[in-house]
């Protein structure tokens, strides 16, 4: 008898329906503080970005751009076998198709640790892993907005790089190089 | 026999939603919570210490601007507090322009949707409530910068994270809750858009919000209402506080629930509907038909 469902409950109370699609209200679209100045916020946004990188690149030395370790990096970088790794670094399983993105900042970064560690095999060149991150950032439109790895490598490590945690890119870069380190290269 | 019948409103597939989880209350969890959440408190100067355009009256513009758009989005109650509080502490630590805030706002509202919610908000929507005022690329270069400030912990504490934990060491009726932790709700995202909680800890905003809203609705529920005391010093007890300071931060809450509401009387927003809502201790419940105790 009582055992009546109500699906939509209370609305008030707790929200069980999905979020409607409908348009935003007109109301609430609003430009609060004045026009924005799309060249000033690019420039900025650049330079965030950018420091991000750099600052990624001295902890990690390695130049997520090129894909290449640091000259004089303090870590050691080695090229491993991808069947060496985990299945989780292994692009496949947790990483989305490849995007082309050259053009962001962090985009290559990303990758470029993964290939780095990937790198010794065959099919070094991209990783699938690395674009993925790249592919979100630099067009803008997230098909999977969450998963930079980073986030993981930063709750690990993140009392560490005090200033800036770094970029997605680093934390595949991190955990990967570590665990097989014994081994160098270059 | 006694044939379920299940009464579905709308065509739309309901979003399931796990039971919630007794484990999830036990002491153990709730000292954690308050380890936890010192670890994840903003800076409470960063107006005068880190910002130089940036204002606490601009803040309250650019909240009051989220809070809308996560109501109307229908957003988890999570969504708002959590997006303030990656706000707060990006503030907290990079200065940032005037006309960057309301970017910021929204890349905060597109984390904290990432992070409670089944199926987030879209950055081409959050760019159309700024009136496209930016674009999507820039909300996610600006969602990028935001993670590496806050160093890729999104997980903070909230005040929402204590509600259930009081709920259930108060002696409530059950059928209380629901509308206990709905104005409990209110209060808290209320307390988000109002720049003297930054730096309140967020049991004591939890535990301030929870006296508020048990005293406010106490009338309805006659039987369990607990001496106000009493009640103030169990919670202040539970969050390893003092009852004064609790004191202090419950009648910060109602004076800033009564501003509200005189300023809801000017202008009608929906915050502050909701919050008339609440005083006036009308039933939130608005269920159209209750269809609970039908017998087949």
């Amino acid at each position: 008898m009582s055992d009546v469902r109500l699906s939509n409950g209370s609305p008030t109370l707790e929200r069980t329906d999905p979020r409607l699609s409908d348009h935003p209200k007109p109301s609430a679209c609003r430009s609060l503080f004045g026009s924005v100045n799309h060249e000033e916020l690019k420039r900025d946004l650049k330079g965030h970005l950018r420091d991000m990188e750099e600052a990624a690149s001295a902890k990690w030395g390695f130049d997520f751009a090129n894909h290449t370790p640091l000259a004089n990096g303090r870590l050691e970088w080695e090229l491993v076998d991808c069947r060496d790794v985990p299945t989780f670094y292994n692009g496949q399983v947790a990483r989305r198709e490849k995007g082309v993105c050259s053009a962001g900042n962090n985009n290559v970064d990303l990758n470029g640790n993964h290939s780095c560690v990937v790198v010794a095999p065959s099919e070094d060149s991209d990783r699938s892993d690395g674009p993925m991150e790249c592919t979100e950032q630099c067009t803008g439109l997230r098909k999977r907005p969450a998963c930079h790895d980073t986030s993981t490598q930063n709750k690990r490590s993140h009392t560490s790089s005090a200033e800036v945690s770094c970029p997605s890119r680093s934390l595949s870069t991190e955990h990967t190089p570590r665990k097989t380190s014994p081994k160098r290269q270059t | 026999m006694e044939p379920q019948l299940m009464c579905c409103e709308g065509n739309r597939p309901a979003i399931r939603r796990a039971y919630r989880d007794s484990n999830l209350l036990t002491d153990r969890v709730l000292h954690a919570l308050l380890r936890a959440e010192d670890k994840y408190l903003p800076a409470s100067n960063y107006f005068k210490c880190v910002q130089r355009e940036i204002a606490p009256y601009m803040r309250r513009i650019v909240a009051t601007w989220m809070l809308e758009v996560c109501e109307e989005q229908k957003c988890e109650e999570e969504v708002f507090p959590l997006a303030m509080n990656y706000m707060d502490r990006f503030l907290s630590v990079e200065p940032t322009k005037k006309n960057h805030l309301q970017l910021l706002g929204a890349a905060c509202m597109f984390l904290a949707s990432k992070l409670k919610e089944t199926i987030p908000l879209t950055a081409e929507k959050l760019c159309i409530y700024t009136d496209n005022s930016v674009r999507p690329t820039q909300l996610l270069q600006m969602e990028l910068l935001v993670l590496n400030k806050l160093k890729w912990d999104l997980a903070s504490v909230t005040p929402l994270d204590f509600i259930d934990h009081f709920l259930s060491q108060l002696p409530i009726r059950r059928e209380n809750r629901p509308i206990l932790r709905k104005h409990a709700q209110t209060f808290v995202a209320l307390c988000a858009t109002d720049v003297k909680f930054i730096a309140s800890p967020p049991s004591m905003v939890a535990a301030g919000s929870m006296v508020a809203a048990v005293e406010g609705l106490q009338m309805r529920m006659v039987g369990n209402a607990m001496m106000s005391q009493k009640l103030t010093e169990q919670l202040a007890q539970t969050i390893k506080s003092d009852p004064d300071c609790l004191r202090a931060c419950q009648e910060q809450i109602e004076s800033l629930l009564e501003t509200s509401l005189r300023q809801a009387q000017q202008q009608q927003h929906s915050v502050t509907m909701e919050v008339k809502n609440i005083s006036e201790g009308q039933d939130l419940s608005t269920t159209p038909t209750d269809v609970r105790d039908v017998n087949i």
